[in-house]
């Protein structure tokens, strides 16, 4: 019930294909309860009177009957068939469009993986319960209702055996629901460590046999087989006895039904026909509660699903950057950046001297180029993410062309600031496929002039089909090199005003950066702001700044800080490896 | 490490049937799909026991529930209709017995199939981890995790599916249908007839709609497939759409296969939604058509010579109600059969996948070495004709430091995967004191080299655990040492939970530098005789690089340390570096020989520091 409640939202708009399909479907199921009557009819009145037009007339009637059942059956699975696809696109589109919003502090959170089983396997688990919800719903209570008046109806003497076996199969099914489910959470459990286990086993192959550890590995990864194979064979055999124990009581209530209803057609109080009938009808009393058995695990999965679904669509965006904001000038020339006593941490509960970044002014003059130093863990990625709001800043302002970045508008504020993030992510298809990525209507000439300044053209023309050589998922078949030079000219086709380049060519040879870093310098009226743990990628900026446990130890130009910064002074040494001279 | 990645790259490109590549089955579907049902079955054989008494006890259980409906006739018949109370008592007590045994053999034996259906899972999962564990690491490079853990998990499933509940429910059908024909036949073969009209068209008729529901499931699984497969590489590089802006047109590509997988869906689910009532109706049918044909013929019988009677028509009308049954099961099964046999393809490919660098048969332990390695003549390509490391000589005597560089993609990372056999060598040799690397066991040339990758894999689970990866029965202290000397102490324990903190895999709690250091200190904690460092401090800053460097070169002290920078800073203090160019050896020196002979590495060192006044 539970999925339903949390579905809702989404299945209201298509409130009438349930609707018209739980109709029809409570009209299939009338239409099968009148059968056991006629059956009747033709063994009392046909057989016992010997008349064959009766029993002709009445078997026509049925045939004509049963085919109405099956045509208002079909329809009723049909409509809940679409019932259920269209709710589940509908879910599945919001829910993809919700994580599209999400910002980096949503997205340190929630793991990819977590999002794509949301999208994937809980979408389809909630899609099984809607498609036969529409049937089954409306279907259970009437026909267990129909049958109890029927046989009301026809011997009032047999209705105790009813009211003995029905409470005792509701206990049966009670119990099994209620010790599956603590199962089922148990077996889920499993399932999620198995998973975890293999994961590790296959991303960590390299480590793992470095180590030596294959041994280890396979002993965790049977650990977690084993315990979720015995955890699934209980619950397993338990959901295996349920069904032939509910049909032995059935079967048992029938055998009362003769025991008692024998005697009453014995004692004349009753026809032998309704004794066939009153047969029929305890298995449309006990049918019910198997399919309500069944459908149980199905709904208590959806159930689970759905709550995991809806973690995802209530979790609120750190950032929200509005579509509808100001706009930064479009005829202006360089942005500068400033950041106004700028402190930042990544959880609420921080303590002030604990922030990632603390007291940060700066200003970068527009059209500069700033190299940003520092010891890792110093906040110099996260100084940058605050820029194109990627995280917001917890105290002080960030200001782009003067107007603090919370003001501005999406396209104002993603497209003058272009970054190319740490660890660079392609996506499969072909290098050219990379590169237009983040600007469609880029010309051929924009993408080589973007990869000969990231210095990739070189490596892409000797590929075996140039840029239209493809490139796998993540960029796994390139170089960390050749991946940071795509990202490097993915990010300079977007011609942006501003442009951060996080720590983008650590793993790009010296020469090779030597070049690039020629490209920065010679951009006009561009602000660029490069991330570097090398020194040799700093030398050329126009301002460096020294970034030390999430405050500025120092700025100012090569020179200014080769004399009044110790810190400088040791990180250049120890990049030259000897005093300064 | 960036060097062999371009040169997989490219060579895998050119063999990508060769050993280490996709895996790919490409035999034919239905050669395959008997063959791979036979391989299935041998799962099953050493349950035979199990499931043959299943087996029995599913006959029994068929025959004694199909004995009801004919005690139920008889007790309508003889003793209802001759009045015969004490006889009425004594069948409907007969009739519960068979209830009861019908009960007890279906328990048992739906109990045994899902203990046994559990067991043949476990041992396919036990069996596909091991191979996993032996493919080298060039497999893992060309196979996605996503689709070789749906392997492990969906594939089996569906394989399951097939070995415990598909094979048991076409046997109980047979069971049922064959025993359901003797006993009404045994009865009344006119009835029998009646009740199997609507049979012939019912059969046709699941015929035509599995017909149908194969391609349209097959269109549908694709396209599920196709969507799963984008959302999970644009989610994986969220960051990348954000930092682009393009999360509008990552919408529209998203909401395009989602339409497309809602219109072949209804196309396919139609299909089952339409098969329940229509198997339900044609039971009815079959109802009717007793019911009816029985009515005619007790009329025109002679009620004296033992003709249809009442009885028999209610007996009868249970049975044609479990007509139905299995034929709809049967129906119900096809497809997760189909599923079933592409999941256990999918599943021998990765089993048939051959490792592509075994122990040589007679391959020996190596014993505790010293750490003298010697490459004599050492040639390497993946392709041939593209040759990556050629003619490559140099010997390192025990406890000294070797420094490896060069450009990019010159093969330096090369040398150390040959090093430890993640690749085996074209011609020429490497040996550590004295013993030819492929003569020895992998394992035990790897237990006594320690490496630190550029790229860190650090597990989920405690720094603590992470640490003792290294050696797992590590001391609590020991690992403190550890991580003391690779200067991870001190951020370990401003930690949430100092070494007990969870690593996890999105966290932003560790920076790349940190996690590197986490490393380093699991190498450390394993005491290896060689050491191998490749790129190890690339992540690091160059202060704490400095820092880490002289921990760096207390580890190495008494060890043969193979080291790989691009950072000269890095490598100047080795006993010898040499300069890779190209996959040969061009210069080999100490740091001011080197610089000497202003060759190749004169030139590397000088572009480190341009823009020096």
């Amino acid at each position: 019930m539970n999925a339903i409640k949390l579905i809702w939202p989404w299945a209201r708009q298509y409130w009438h294909l349930a609707a018209a399909g739980s109709l029809a479907s409570v009209l299939g199921v009338l239409i099968n309860l009148a059968i056991p009557l006629l059956t009747s009819r033709i063994i009392d009145e046909g057989i016992a009177t010997e008349d064959s037009s009766t029993v002709l007339r009445t078997a026509l009637i049925m045939v004509g009957l049963i085919l109405a059942g099956v045509a208002a059956s079909a329809i009723s699975s049909l409509l809940g068939v679409r019932f259920a696809f269209h709710t589940i696109t509908d879910l599945r589109r919001d829910l993809y469009s919700h994580v599209q919003h999400l910002s980096f502090g949503n997205l340190d959170r929630l793991t990819s993986g977590e999002i794509l089983t949301r999208l994937t396997s809980d979408v389809t688990k909630v899609t099984t319960l809607l498609t036969i919800a529409v049937s089954f719903v409306v279907q259970i209570p009437v026909s267990f209702l129909g049958a109890l008046i029927a046989i009301l109806v026809i011997d009032v003497s047999l209705v105790p055996i009813v009211f003995v076996m029905v409470p005792v199969i509701g206990l049966l099914v009670w119990y099994v629901i209620v010790r599956s489910n603590v199962l089922y959470d148990r077996v889920q459990g499993r399932l999620d460590r198995l998973n975890t286990v293999l994961q590790e086993n296959i991303q960590g192959a390299e480590v793992i046999k470095a180590f030596v550890r294959q041994d280890h590995e396979v002993e965790r990864f049977d650990e977690a087989a084993g315990d979720l194979a015995d955890d699934a064979t209980l619950v397993n055999q338990l959901i295996a006895a349920l069904f032939p124990s509910l049909i032995l009581l059935t079967s048992l209530g029938i055998a009362a039904v003769l025991w008692i209803g024998g005697g009453n057609v014995i004692d004349g109080d009753l026809s032998q026909g309704d004794l066939v009938a009153f047969i029929q009808f305890m298995a449309f009393i006990a049918m019910p509660m198997m399919f309500f058995a069944f459908l149980q695990p199905l709904m208590s999965a959806a159930g689970a699903s759905m709550k995991r679904i809806a973690e995802v669509i209530n979790e609120q965006a750190d950032v929200v950057v509005a579509e509808d904001g100001q706009s930064l000038p479009t005829t202006s020339g360089p942005l500068d950046i400033t950041f106004d006593n700028v402190a930042f941490h990544y959880r609420a509960d921080t303590a002030h001297a604990d922030c990632v970044l603390r007291g940060i002014n700066l200003h970068i003059p527009g059209g500069t180029t700033v190299a940003i130093l520092g010891a890792t863990g110093s906040g110099k990625s996260t100084l940058v993410n605050l820029i194109p709001r990627f995280y917001d800043a917890s105290h002080g302002t960030v200001r782009v062309g003067g107007i603090d970045v919370r003001d501005l508008n999406k396209s104002s504020l993603r497209g003058n600031i272009g970054i190319a993030l740490q660890e660079p992510y392609l996506f499969s298809g072909t290098v050219e496929s990379n590169l237009r990525f983040g600007r469609s209507g880029a010309t051929d000439d924009e993408i080589i002039a973007a990869a000969k300044a990231a210095q990739a053209h070189e490596f892409i023309v000797a590929m075996e089909n140039g840029y239209e050589s493809i490139v796998e998922q993540g960029g796994a078949n390139l170089s960390g090199g050749q991946r940071q030079r795509l990202s490097i000219a993915r990010t300079l086709v977007v011609d942006p005003k501003v442009l951060i380049f996080d720590d983008s060519t650590s793993a790009v040879d010296l020469e090779t950066e030597a070049k690039i870093q020629v490209v920065f310098e010679s951009l006009v009226d561009v602000t660029v702001i490069l991330v570097a743990q090398r020194i040799s990628t700093a030398l050329g900026a126009d301002v460096i700044v020294l970034l030390e446990d999430g405050e500025i130890a120092a700025q100012g130009t090569h020179d200014e800080l080769l004399l009044t910064s110790p810190i400088y002074q040791e990180i250049y040494r120890s990049q030259l490896g000897e005093p300064v001279a | 490490m960036t060097s062999t990645q371009s040169q997989r790259g490219s060579a895998d490109l050119a063999s990508r049937r060769g050993p280490g590549g996709p895996i790919d089955p490409t035999a034919s579907r239905d050669e395959n799909s008997s063959r791979t049902f036979r391989r299935l079955l041998e799962y099953v054989r050493p349950w035979r026991f199990q499931v043959i008494v299943a087996a029995v006890l599913v006959v029994v259980s068929s025959i004694s529930a199909l004995l009801a409906p004919w005690l139920q006739g008889r007790a309508i018949d003889e003793f209802i209709g001759n009045r015969d109370r004490g006889g009425l008592q004594l069948i409907v007590l007969l009739l519960a017995g068979t209830y009861l045994v019908a009960w007890a053999t279906a328990v048992v034996y739906s109990r045994m199939i899902a203990q046994v259906a559990q067991k043949i899972m476990l041992d396919i999962r036990k069996e596909l981890a091991r191979k996993l564990q032996s493919l080298s690491t060039r497999f893992f490079d060309r196979n996605r995790t996503g689709d070789l853990m749906s392997r492990v998990t969906n594939d089996v499933d569906a394989v399951d599916q097939l070995l415990s509940q598909n094979l048991l429910t076409i046997f109980w059908a047979f069971v049922q249908i064959s025993s359901l024909l003797v006993i009404m036949f045994a009865l009344d073969w006119r009835l029998t007839l009646a009740v199997m009209i609507p049979v012939p068209f019912s059969m046709w008729l699941v015929g035509r709609l599995g017909k149908m529901s194969g391609p349209r499931f097959g269109a549908y699984q694709r396209t599920i497939g196709q969507l799963n497969a984008s959302a999970e590489e644009r989610l994986t590089g969220q960051r990348a759409v954000i930092s682009l802006d393009r999360q509008e047109q990552a919408e529209a590509e998203f909401a395009e296969v989602n339409e497309q997988t809602r219109a072949l869906g209804i196309r396919a689910q139609s299909l089952t939604a339409v098969i329940m009532p229509l198997m339900f109706g044609l039971g009815n049918l079959s109802t009717v058509s007793v019911v009816s044909i029985g009515a005619w013929l007790a009329v025109s019988d002679d009620p004296q010579g033992g003709g249809v009677t009442i009885g028999l028509i209610a007996a009868f009308v249970t049975y044609a109600s479990r007509v139905g049954q299995p034929l709809g099961r049967i129906a119900s099964t096809i497809t997760s059969i189909f599923s079933a046999l592409a999941g256990g393809t999918r599943i021998f490919a990765l089993l048939d996948e051959q490792p592509d660098l075994v122990n040589a048969p007679d391959a020996e332990d190596l014993p505790p070495v010293e750490g003298r390695v010697v490459f004599d003549k050492v040639d390497f390509e993946y392709v041939e004709g593209q040759p990556i490391l050629s003619d490559v000589s140099f010997v390192a005597e025990p406890g000294q430091m070797i420094g490896l560089v060069g450009p990019t993609g010159a093969g330096k990372s090369t040398i150390i995967n040959v090093l430890n056999r993640f690749y085996d060598i074209s011609s020429g040799s490497v040996t550590v004191d004295g013993v030819d690397i492929r003569d020895v066991t992998k394992d035990s040339l790897r237990d006594q080299l320690g490496i630190v990758l550029q790229r860190t894999y650090l597990f989920t689970d405690t720094v603590r655990n992470n640490i003792r990866f290294g050696r797992l029965d590590a001391t609590d202290e020991e690992i403190v040492e550890a991580a003391t000397l690779a200067n991870a102490h001190r951020f370990i324990m401003s930690l949430p939970n100092g070494y007990d903190t969870v690593i996890s895999e999105g966290g932003n709690n560790l920076s790349l530098g940190q996690r590197q250091l986490i490393a380093i200190a699991r190498t450390a904690i394993a005491d290896p005789k060689l050491l191998v460092l490749d790129e190890a401090t690339s992540s690091v800053d160059t202060r704490t690089e400095r820092a880490l460097q002289n921990a760096l070169l207390k580890l190495m002290e008494g060890r043969t340390s193979f080291v790989i920078a691009h950072r000269l800073s890095t490598v100047r203090d080795a006993d010898m570096i040499l300069v890779l160019q190209d996959g040969e050896i061009t210069e080999a020196g100490t740091h001011d020989e080197l610089l000497a002979i202003e060759g190749f590495y004169h030139q590397l060192y000088s572009a480190q520091f341009r823009g020096k006044a």
